[in-house]
């Protein structure tokens, strides 16, 4: 709500036409093929080091034909992963941080 | 479907691998983000597409009309034909319970029996931001400002795409609609896409959440119960939630529609750094206050006009700049506040000037401004005028008490939510340069790293965003 007009000794807003990336931040590009293959692995990534958060979001799910198979899916990944030991370092972060926002004066 | 879920992060690889399959089919790939666009909307309430697709419709057809005619006159109607449409749209799903009740009161209050309906109208999610897109477009064309969108495809992409349907930026018709004229020449910026969501996530499950459950929502909610300090860091966290919130969810849409091979309009430049109030509002939510200088308060005259007049069209555009942010009191109260505190800047910048010469005074500038918007963020936040008038009424006493409710962890976010105002520039493209030195499949598996560390940190579940109410 700037609603302000500017005189000419005053600092200008940024202009409407400015970008939210600069130009400076958009040397390293990529292809849409990239951004995917960036995307898938993040998402694998993520599955399985939050595992332990998959079998909450599929019981979010509305009610469909697919949901029950998800769920029971999400119960199976997250089990797997747990036996795996790769949902420990989420979790160790989980109660760390859960100690230090427990932590009183 | 909120940025930082499962729901969404699947939706997007849809979307993503979309975007491969139709690389070289631009008209195509356009159709298919507006499909795309009216699916993620319809997550909310899916009769509300056909309101998005009203008001598109109006949008397009007025355009055009505008356009094409030679005739003054008629362009005019046709301008004026469409903003009414828009207005009256916002009006009844956003402000009609409001006036009802507002009426109601004063019948009251004047002993009046009758008394208006009450329809509890379900407010659609980001009514505000495609309606103010629409009446952007339009006057655009009046002006000349834009070239009319004669692909009715172009107009539906412009009104719904996504990332930016539900809570901003608001993007300016001349700033999007070349973007849909061809394919983009130019390769995505993974890196500082990545770096752009990553910070939101952070900003948004670490901070913002944090703060919300930790300190800002049971204070609010029973401010009498608190003494001093608690209300004074309580209202400290509220600004850092705020922003953190907010600007968490422009960045996550800059990053997404980067990814997709869109440009958007910054929104938020380090706000609470501001060393006047004027300079907080350019900085603060930029596309809807350059929105409302460029479409109400220079069309009211602006400063053109001598003193008085530049006084009240300050006060009239930040009265309606609060009451767009909710359908009430309080919020023309902030909207108030803001108004006046503009105005009184103006008045003392023969003596203040524009910027303070000194470090001392600087400093001292910028903490008079961060109090005074954190006391109109008081009003913004508490439940009423009642809770607002309680909260700065507590403020004074409890302090030999100490704190009850801020603990250490709430008082370090709150810090590094207010350190984070002052870094220095160049942050994003330092970042976007270091990850970017990775290849793609690299890039990703540290961003899944450390989306899975954020959503390790942040509290259990999504609270929506802030925004999303108005």
């Amino acid at each position: 709500m700037a609603a302000v007009e500017h005189p000419a000794r005053e600092a200008a807003p940024p202009p409407v036409a400015a970008d939210g990336i600069p130009v400076g931040a958009r040397r390293r590009a990529a292809t849409p093929g990239q951004v995917l293959a960036a995307t898938i692995t993040g998402a694998v990534l993520l599955a399985l080091l939050a595992a332990s958060d998959l079998p909450s979001w599929a019981e979010r799910l509305p009610d469909g034909r697919l949901t029950p198979v998800l769920r029971e899916a999400a119960a199976e990944w997250s089990r797997a992963v747990a036996e795996l030991g790769l949902a420990a370092p989420h979790e160790a972060l989980r109660q760390a941080v859960q100690r230090l926002m427990d932590r009183e004066w | 479907m909120l940025f930082p879920t499962f729901d969404f992060l699947l939706f997007f690889l849809v979307v993503a691998a979309a975007m491969v399959a139709l690389e070289e089919r631009f008209a195509a790939k356009k159709l298919f983000l507006v499909a795309a666009s009216y699916f993620f909307y319809a997550q909310w309430n899916a009769r509300f597409c056909l309101l998005l697709a009203v008001s598109s419709a109006i949008t397009y057809i007025a355009g055009r009309r505008i356009g094409d005619s030679d005739d003054s006159r008629r362009r005019r109607a046709w301008l004026i034909a469409a903003v009414t449409a828009h207005l009256s749209l916002l009006g009844v799903f956003k402000y009609y319970d409001f006036f009802v009740t507002s009426a109601n009161e004063l019948a009251h209050l004047l002993g009046l029996q009758h008394e208006l309906p009450f329809f509890e109208i379900i407010l659609p999610v980001g009514i505000s931001f495609f309606t103010f897109h629409g009446i952007s477009y339009v006057t655009d064309v009046y002006r000349g400002d834009v070239a009319v969108c004669r692909r009715p495809v172009d107009m539906l992409l412009y009104m719904s795409f996504f990332p930016q349907l539900v809570a901003g930026p608001i993007v300016r018709a001349s700033y999007f609609l070349p973007q849909l004229a061809g394919p983009a020449r130019e390769p995505i910026p993974l890196a500082a896409a990545f770096s752009l969501i990553l910070g939101g996530l952070f900003k948004k499950v670490v901070i913002a959440n944090c703060l919300s459950t930790g300190l800002v929502d049971p204070v609010f909610a029973a401010p009498t119960s608190y003494g001093g300090p608690d209300l004074v860091l309580a209202a400290y966290a509220y600004a850092v939630q705020i922003y953190c919130d907010f600007s968490a969810y422009s960045d996550m849409a800059i990053g997404i529609a980067a990814l997709l091979g869109f440009r958007f309009p910054p929104n938020f430049a380090q706000p609470y750094r501001a060393q006047r109030l004027r300079e907080f509002w350019q900085r603060w939510h930029i596309s809807l206050s350059s929105w409302l200088r460029d479409y109400l308060y220079k069309p009211l005259g602006g400063n053109r006009n001598g003193r008085l007049k530049t006084y009240r069209n300050l006060l009239l555009t930040m009265l309606l700049g609060g009451i767009w942010h909710g359908a009430g009191w309080k919020f023309v109260m902030w909207g108030g506040l803001h108004g006046g505190g503009l105005c009184v800047e103006r008045l003392l910048e023969p003596l203040i000037g524009w910027r303070p010469s000194s470090r001392a005074g600087q400093v001292a500038a910028t903490l008079i401004v961060f109090h005074f918007v954190c006391l109109g963020w008081i009003f913004f936040r508490a439940e009423d005028f009642e809770v607002a008038w309680l909260y700065l009424g507590g403020i004074g006493s409890g302090w030999a008490a100490g704190l009850q409710q801020a603990q250490p962890f709430t008082v370090a976010l709150i810090l590094l939510g207010l350190v984070g105002q002052f870094t220095p520039s160049g942050l994003l493209e330092r970042m976007a340069n270091m990850l970017g030195r990775l290849p793609a499949w690299g890039q990703g598996s540290l961003a899944g790293l450390a989306v899975a560390a954020i959503n390790a940190v942040g509290p259990a579940g999504v609270a929506p965003f802030i925004y999303f109410r108005f």
